[in-house]
């Protein structure tokens, strides 16, 4: 208000100078006798100043009429009334009048075609820098943000953004979503404008425009401004919300896109597990039954064939066992679903439960365990680790013959724990060795090979990268394949 | 005379399972599948120990260890499924004194059952002089002795020790031994503790493949399994 009067201030003291200069001009005209018509066209030009100058029709109304009251007052005869006696001075008065007033109108006219090519470039520019912008966002929440920000950078006007029930704004700013929860759906639900400045409520402190053609997504825009919205803003806005269903809408193809790309690998890798693992779950079975059969038929077995048999069984149960946890981890890994529960762990300890956990199944390996000097403790994820732990013993011990000897080592260097664990049981072909941590991989060779190797050394490679650590696997001058992990501490 | 033990356990295979292994064992078997029908029995008989499900139909297992527990002193092992860590801890720290994971082999039951009861039979807490294979260990004096030679351990390493000893063959949690040993609840989670068990085990000569003293209880604690050479 107060920034109106100022200008209303300004507009008049321009006028002012200007009629001032142009009368006190008009006199000297008439002093040196250069005729009427040089008053006349004078004063056009006058006329012409006023509206460049206020950029408004009115005040060059205003200043013709001033001008033939003065000219008729001053300068026709009789002077100083307000009465013409000479009939050519009333036409040329009335010719004065149109001319003003035809070149206020035309330049009222030029000036509102300026505005509007000033406008419509600001806008352009605009959508330009968010179409550039937006090549470089994905994903919703940003682009949300976003528009958010676009339009309190254009408008000022405080905004937010709604979606699926969450409220998206660059300013920060609360809003109370509990309060009007029922007025966004309804705004959405009629795809309309709702609340301040509108028909419906206007007493909301809001106003709520509802988005529509948007697959799946409840949309609105969220306005508070703290003044009357213009017809320019509004404009404005409403260019930028055309733009956003835009973009939203290919957003949305393109995340229905990646869905189904997601599925379709989804698919072929429950596929690839499945053959894997009812060939891996089928030959434990097997022996269990062999097993569990030679027992109850032959009753003339010594008692130490018994136990042997016996032992085989267990062993086999704690091998699916293990199998079974890596399915079960590595269906969470595939669907995206872990999320690490990292609490202070010591390796030490780490390193006796997952040693407990196989101990069954060590009796024909020797196992060395070089523990740091220090005690080492960190942040990790205690049941991740310790099957990363348990996968690779389990692993080593599958791997090797009897009486292999199977190291453990561990200590920390350059702030990462590293943790080694080695055999002397052969090693790893090269061509096994290039893809060792590759489920997939494992999943097809698993066929062929008699124990397959990667579920498990797939899953252990997940964990430690979750954990922002690196797994490496070589051969090793014993004659046998080593394991190294890294982790940052 | 057999020892009573009170079978709680509303998995009507296991039970039957752990009915027939403890009689082969012999001992005197009770069940129910219910907890408030278990707590009944209790207040009316006698028993050695009570082997209890968490998960029972009727009542949550952790608040009928509160129940039992106004009434008698009896131990008790629980059983628990997998991945259930905060389940064992509570029912731990209400005053459990072991804790068997599911699935377990009918070995490992029979031999926790024994440590459980020879632990309510001696009465450790009187004694001052304990020596475990390679580890002597005196605890009014403080002096501990590793291979024949005296073994400088911190204050609170020894506290942590005793405390452990004092319990030998319970499972103590992080919770329990920090709160005896230091007085008050961790804010580390536990990290000190760990830290500190670390360097008892290498000062005891303690091995990581085959815990000879410490033993970790995975999510939940420890506990002394040293063996008690008398």
């Amino acid at each position: 208000m107060k920034h109106n009067m100022y200008n209303f201030f300004k507009d008049y003291s321009r006028v002012f100078i200007i009629l001032i200069l142009s009368i006190l001009l008009s006199f000297s005209f008439e002093a040196f006798s250069f005729g009427y018509e040089n008053i006349l066209l004078l004063f056009i030009v006058a006329v012409v100043l006023v509206i460049m100058e206020t950029k408004s029709y009115g005040y060059g109304i205003l200043a013709t009429v001033v001008y033939v009251l003065f000219f008729n007052f001053f300068f026709t005869e009789p002077k100083y009334t307000l009465q013409i006696e000479e009939p050519r001075y009333i036409m040329t008065l009335g010719i004065f009048l149109v001319v003003s007033f035809l070149i206020a109108s035309l330049m009222q006219k030029l000036h509102v075609q300026a505005e509007k090519a000033t406008e419509g470039e600001r806008t352009t520019n605009v959508l330009y820098q968010i179409a550039k912008s937006l090549l470089s966002i994905r994903n919703m929440p940003y682009i949300n943000k976003y528009f958010s920000e676009v339009i309190k950078a254009n408008t000022h006007i405080e905004n937010f953004v709604y979606m699926d029930g969450n409220i998206y704004s660059k300013s920060g700013k609360e809003f109370e979503l509990d309060v009007y929860q029922e007025d966004i759906e309804y705004a959405i639900k009629t795809k309309r404008h709702i609340g301040l400045q509108t028909s419906y409520k206007p007493k909301l402190k809001y106003r709520f425009i509802g988005i529509a053609d948007i697959i799946n997504h409840q949309c609105a825009f969220i306005l508070h401004p703290k003044r009357e919205i213009t017809s320019k803003e509004y404009n404005f806005i409403n260019t930028i919300i055309n733009l956003y269903k835009i973009v939203m809408q290919k957003e949305v193809a393109q995340e229905d896109e990646e869905n189904s790309r997601i599925t379709i690998e989804n698919e072929k890798f429950k596929n690839q597990l499945l053959r894997s693992i009812s060939h891996d779950l089928r030959t434990p079975l097997t022996r269990i039954l062999t097993g569990t059969s030679l027992l109850l038929e032959e009753n003339t077995l010594d008692e130490s064939v018994t136990q042997n048999v016996l032992e085989d069984i267990v062993d086999e149960v704690d091998q699916m066992r293990i199998l079974l946890d890596n399915i079960l981890q590595m269906t969470k890994f595939q669907n995206q679903e872990v999320t690490l529960k990292k609490t202070k762990e010591s390796i030490d300890d780490l390193t006796s439960q997952a040693i407990s956990i196989v101990k069954r199944r060590l009796k024909k390996h020797q196992l060395h365990v070089h523990r740091s000097k220090d005690v080492i403790v960190l942040s990790l994820d205690q049941k991740l680790f310790l099957q990363v732990i348990v996968n690779l013993l389990d692993n080593a011990i599958t791997h090797t013959d009897e009486n292999s000897i199977i190291n453990i080592k561990y200590h920390i260097e350059n702030n990462h724990l590293i943790y080694i664990l080695s055999d002397n049981g052969g090693g790893i072909k090269a061509s096994t060795l290039e893809h060792i941590f590759d489920s997939d991989y494992a999943s097809e060779t698993s066929q062929k090979n008699h124990h397959g190797f990667g579920l498990g050394l797939g899953i252990c490679k997940a964990i430690i990268e979750k954990h922002g650590g690196k797994i490496k696997a070589f051969n090793n001058d014993d004659g046998g394949a080593t394991f190294t992990l890294r982790i940052p501490l | 005379m057999y020892q009573k033990i009170l079978i709680i356990e509303d998995d009507i295979g296991i039970e039957r399972l752990v009915r027939l292994s403890l009689q082969d064992h012999k001992f005197d078997v009770k069940s129910t599948t219910l907890g408030l029908e278990g707590l009944e029995y209790i207040k009316d008989n006698t028993y050695d120990l009570i082997l209890l499900d968490l998960g029972l139909p009727d009542i949550d297992g952790v608040i009928l260890i509160d129940k039992i527990r106004e009434v008698s002193e009896i131990p008790i092992i629980i059983i628990s499924a997998r991945f259930k860590e905060d389940e064992k801890v509570e029912a731990l720290e209400k005053g459990a004194d072991d804790f068997l994971t599911k699935p377990f082999g009918v070995n490992e039951l029979i031999a926790r059952i024994k440590v459980v009861l020879k632990r309510y039979q001696t009465n450790i807490i009187e004694r001052s002089l304990f020596k475990f294979d390679q580890l002597s260990v005196d605890l009014e004096n403080r002096i501990v002795t590793v291979e024949g030679e005296s073994s400088h351990l911190t204050p609170i390493e020894f506290n942590i020790l005793k405390y452990l000893i004092q319990n030998h063959g319970k499972v103590c949690t992080h919770k329990m031994i920090h709160e005896k040993v230091w007085g008050y609840s961790a804010n580390d989670g536990y990290q000190s503790l760990r830290v500190f068990i670390g360097n008892i085990r290498r000062k005891i000569h303690d091995d990581v493949v085959q815990p000879k003293y410490i033993s970790t209880e995975s999510g939940v604690g420890y506990r002394f399994v040293g063996e008690i050479n008398e």
